[in-house]
């Protein structure tokens, strides 16, 4: 699949402060790519160089296959962008704001099929300075969402919200990938929104990409760990204890989790069957993006 | 050896500065008179053929082209105020009560005469009556040769007329009173009698006054006075005379040779000798400010007419001096008139304060209005030059300099300093320099052609001292390292240049 | 890239248009403008509301006008800056450049928009209160109806030079402060600091405020019956101002072009 945003060795200095250091990139065709990372990890500063509003201090940044800088006003005209705190005219109805923004962009624009998909369009009205944080928020989306862009870049898209417009948002952005097939680069620091709507996490730190993988292969299920409801619990750790095979067992009520070194789920199955234990059940556990990103973040 | 004055006048022009460490009590001349400075005069005393100066209380000899220290006696001293006038190798001097002619002879001054006078109490006379414990001396013209007999007449006015005075023997007598010469008595101005209310009520006795003034020249008198005319105006009437001699003296011929009235004229235009015609000029000076500022900038609108005040050429200009500046600067016999532009209030409002709180040069323009036989007066300026002056300080600070700038005493354009015939201007342009741009027809040179400088200069005039056709300047300046001392005055005489 | 502009200089527009703040200074003009017959009344005189006009209009425009300008450009780039607004602005299809031109025609249409007012309102006062028929002195007509007109307009086409130089330093500014405030500050500081010291450094032959009155210098000597000329004065005002738009404005580019968007 093509690149949709690609960089290259993006550095960013401030002074001797490296905000971004080396960074490389590559976001493809039609995918929502999320970027994790503690507070100061570089992620605004890498989305702020990717929409043009820093200067990179050394590196490339290419979109849509051709270098930003170069060919900004062709690029920016395919792209929506709503990074960190969205800010508006106040003094305007939220309407009269998008009514300039899509002046801007010189497409045809619909600025109310805009507030229609954020759900704002029965506030159009209003002026923007007398409205929620929640609903710039989502005005903030709307302005990104205004030419139908090829690609979105959101920082923090729901930071804000409620739970059911986070929950509106994020199906509207999963919406537009699978549908629209807009290519999607957000960050957060909500991983279990990350988890739902990404289709690959890059996670930084201090600048540096560490890490960068499929969410499908994050989430899959951990074989080596699995959870077993038993009749004797205690009992049963007590015997598994004893096993070369077994790294570690823990009990809970009616339960126990076993932690397998070099041992399969269908071993220690037959394991406790044949040691008369009556097993109602065995769950493999599932990876979550937190423990990869905990993980990451301490290797 | 070559002499340094042939290198001057090989290279170009320069001033040369005596040696003279003394003072020169000179006064410079009174702004907006076509006079050189006053308070000295003239005259070769010793009779060497050389211009030697005299000032009210010294003599300065000319020795070997300047004048040194060697060369300075002090003036005699009468006991009162009296006023001096030269006629060949003889000074006179006219006291309240007597006259003393006196004149160097055998290193010393001799007294030729001193003959106790009664003289009309009027003009000259009332001024030195006026302090008789001063002792003084100013220089006056008084001394006519009505007769062409080649030697003087006192000629003074007085209540009655012009009074003559001729030698007869060693002594003065009075040769006549030219009556007919003078203007009718008018009532003064009463502006302090009041009939009405009763309580303020104040009664004065009924004065009298003449005002005019005189010119002899080749045995004729002219006289300029005003009258009263209807309608509040004035009227300036011009009489010449010619002068006849008798044995019982001096009368006047019954037929004016010249008698002309000028046009009804409001009060505050002067009658004035702008030219040698026998037309009446006038003169009005007013002082206005801009309508259109929000500083008070100052307009001065001066008014000339050169035939009798049928027409006016109004010359109008933003300066601060508030007296008209004539000259002749082309040597034609017409008094020009040098109108001046200050640059301070340019730029409005704004500006004009932060000049005047920051800055210390300031653009001064010089504009030539020429006077024509034909024409009159220019009404635009035939040529302007821009001369830049550096004051020691800020115009808000009011300093000595900027003072002396507003009374126009910075400026001198009564010099002819290459006699080339046509005038100079000499400026003060920095605290410590006066620079000398030569003047022709098209205009003042753009680059000085002489600079004299000398630390803190005070004042400055300009006079030809040693008679050789070009001008010199005199400068006080403090004595470098003693500031008590009074300003000590330099002569600097014009040497070398191109003619 | 000139329909870019002229695009993004509607959208300044428009958003100026829907500002409260963008009418006060006009509304202030105006006013002064109606009210400055109290200062300088208008008699029946010849030349007497000629002279109202010429007192009024350069100390209208260049005290109160040039500080509103100054006021109204410094926070234009600032404004956007302080608030975050520019980063929408700034992600569209509009280079950077392109976007501080435009700021920079609208702050000159605000300087123009201001002398328009104040010639307007000053003439209008002047006709109603008194003669417009040229100006008389001493019973000559020196300079005709028309005469005044024609100086006026010239001069305060003129005079459009230096304002526009002043929204040009204005802008400058705004392109390097963090809020509007300080932009301001530093645009009026700057100049009242320069105004202070540019004779005693003798720069101010080379500094455009130095020729801020110039033009109307034609125009106000004719009200006064004396003689003017339009050179040298205006020569200047026009060298340096059309110089000090170049130069302020290549520096704004600059800068603003280096400079990063981020909150």
């Amino acid at each position: 699949m093509p690149a949709c945003v690609q960089t290259e060795n993006l550095t960013k200095c401030y002074g001797s402060v490296v905000a971004v250091s080396g960074l490389n990139l590559s976001v493809r065709d039609g995918e929502v790519f999320g970027l994790l990372g503690p507070n100061g990890a570089g992620k605004s500063t890498t989305l702020c160089a990717l929409c043009g509003l820093i200067r990179p201090t050394s590196g490339s940044i290419s979109l849509f296959g051709k270098d930003l800088r170069r060919n900004f006003l062709e690029v920016s005209a395919r792209m929506g962008v709503m990074v960190e705190r969205p800010a508006f005219y106040n003094h305007l109805s939220a309407k009269r704001n998008l009514d300039l923004l899509a002046r801007l962009s010189r497409r045809e624009i619909t600025v109310d099929r805009a507030l229609d998909r954020v759900g704002l369009l029965p506030v159009a009205g209003k002026r923007v300075g007398a409205m929620s944080h929640g609903m710039r928020q989502r005005l903030g989306i709307a302005q990104a969402l205004l030419t139908e862009p090829d690609l979105l870049i959101l920082d923090e898209p729901t930071s804000g919200l409620d739970v059911e417009s986070t929950q509106e948002i994020l199906r509207l952005l999963r919406f537009l990938a699978d549908e629209a097939k807009v290519t999607i680069i957000v960050s957060s620091h909500m991983l279990h929104e990350v988890e739902t709507l990404c289709d690959r996490v890059a996670i930084m730190n201090q600048g540096r990409l560490l890490a960068c993988e499929d969410t499908d292969v994050l989430l899959s299920f951990d074989t080596s760990q699995a959870e077993v409801l038993v009749d004797a619990p205690e009992a049963a750790a007590k015997r598994l204890a004893t096993q070369p095979w077994v790294e570690s067992v823990n009990i809970q009520p009616g339960r126990i989790h076993v932690k397998l070194q070099g041992a399969s789920v269908h071993q220690l199955t037959a394991f406790l069957v044949s040691a008369g234990y009556r097993i109602s059940g065995v769950i493999p556990r599932r990876r979550t993006l937190q423990d990869y990103f905990i993980k990451v973040l301490n290797s | 050896m070559i002499s340094p004055l042939l290198v001057l006048a090989i290279l170009g022009a320069d001033f040369v500065q005596q040696e003279f460490d003394g003072v020169i009590p000179y006064e410079p001349a009174p702004y907006g008179t076509p006079e050189k400075g006053k308070g000295f005069r003239l005259g070769d005393f010793n009779g060497d053929g050389a211009s030697d100066v005299i000032t009210k209380d010294t003599l300065l000899f000319q020795i070997d082209g300047g004048f040194p220290r060697r060369g300075q006696r002090p003036l005699p001293n009468f006991g009162g105020r009296a006023a001096g006038d030269v006629w060949g190798l003889d000074l006179y001097f006219l006291l309240a009560d007597r006259l003393e002619v006196v004149r160097w002879s055998n290193d010393t001054w001799q007294r030729v005469l001193s003959q106790e006078m009664v003289w009309p109490r009027a003009g000259l006379i009332t001024q030195l009556s006026s302090s008789p414990e001063e002792n003084s001396i100013s220089f006056a013209t008084f001394l006519f040769d009505l007769d062409g007999q080649g030697a003087p007449e006192i000629i003074l006015p007085g209540e009655d007329g012009v009074h003559v005075y001729r030698r007869k023997g060693p002594f003065f007598e009075p040769a006549g009173t030219l009556l007919a010469a003078v203007p009718p008595l008018t009532l003064a101005n009463a502006d302090n009698v009041a009939l009405w209310p009763k309580e303020r009520r104040v009664l004065a006795p009924p004065t009298q006054t003449r005002t005019f003034s005189f010119t002899i020249q080749e045995r004729q008198i002219r006289l300029a006075y005003a009258s009263p005319a209807p309608g509040g105006m004035v009227q300036h009437r011009i009489c010449q005379y010619p002068v006849l001699t008798g044995e019982a003296g001096f009368s006047l011929g019954q037929e004016p040779a010249l008698d002309v009235t000028s046009k009804p004229v409001p009060p505050g235009v002067n009658a004035m000798f702008l030219n040698n015609d026998d037309a009446i000029d006038l003169c009005q000076t007013q002082v206005t400010s801009m309508l259109t500022s929000t500083v008070p900038v100052p307009v001065l609108n001066v008014s000339l007419s050169t035939d009798g005040g049928e027409t006016f050429t109004s010359i109008r200009s933003v300066t601060l001096t508030t007296t008209p500046r004539f000259a002749d600067m082309n040597g034609d016999g017409f008094l020009d008139f040098i109108g001046e532009r200050t640059a301070l209030f340019d730029g409005g409002l704004r500006e004009t304060l932060l000049r005047a709180m920051s800055r210390r040069r300031l653009e001064h323009e010089v504009r030539v209005h020429l006077q024509s036989a034909t024409k009159g007066f220019s009404n635009t300026p035939v040529f302007a030059h821009l001369f830049s002056v550096d004051l020691d300080k800020a115009p808000l600070h009011q300093s000595p300099l900027f003072m002396r700038y507003t009374r126009g005493s910075l400026l001198d354009t009564q010099g002819d300093f290459d006699a080339n015939g046509f005038l100079d201007a000499a400026i003060q342009d920095r605290p410590d320099r006066i620079s000398v741009y030569r003047g022709s027809q098209t205009g003042f040179d753009d680059a000085p052609y002489a600079t004299i400088t000398l630390p803190a200069i005070e004042s400055f005039c300009v006079a030809d001292l040693n008679a050789d056709g070009r001008d010199d300047i005199l400068a006080d300046a403090p004595v470098p390292g003693a500031p008590d001392r009074p300003s000590r005055t330099s002569i600097y005489l014009m040497k070398g240049g191109a003619q | 890239m000139i329909p870019r502009i002229l695009n993004a200089y509607m959208v300044e527009c428009l958003k100026a248009m829907r500002a409260r703040s963008t009418y006060l200074g006009p509304v202030l003009v105006v006013l002064l403008s109606m009210l400055a017959p109290l200062i300088h009344p208008i008699t029946d005189d010849s030349g007497s509301a000629y002279a109202f006009i010429a007192f009024t209009t350069p100390m209208v425009l260049n005290l109160l006008g040039l500080l509103l300008v100054l006021t109204f450009c410094a926070g234009l780039v600032s404004s956007e800056l302080g608030s975050g607004t520019i980063r929408l602005v700034l992600v569209r299809p509009l280079l950077r450049h392109e976007f501080l031109l435009a700021k920079l025609l609208l702050g000159m249409t605000y300087a123009a928009l201001l002398t328009v007012l104040v010639g307007v309102s000053t003439w209008a006062v002047a006709a109603i209160q008194g003669r417009l028929s040229g100006v008389v002195f001493g019973g000559e007509m020196l300079h005709t109806s028309t005469d005044m007109v024609e100086a006026y307009m010239l001069g305060a086409l003129a005079g459009l030079a230096p304002q526009f130089a002043a929204a040009a330093f204005a802008v400058m500014v705004s392109t390097l402060a963090r809020s509007t405030g300080a932009a301001v500050g530093a645009a009026v500081g700057i100049w009242i600091v320069c105004d202070t010291l540019k004779y005693p450094l003798r720069i101010a032959p080379f500094l455009f405020s130095t020729y801020m009155e110039s033009p109307w210098q034609v125009f106000t000597t004719y009200c006064e019956g004396l003689e003017s000329s339009w050179t040298p004065a205006l020569y200047y005002c026009l060298a340096s101002s059309l110089g000090a738009i170049a130069l302020f404005t290549t520096v704004a580019v600059v800068s603003f072009n280096r400079r990063n968007i981020q909150a």
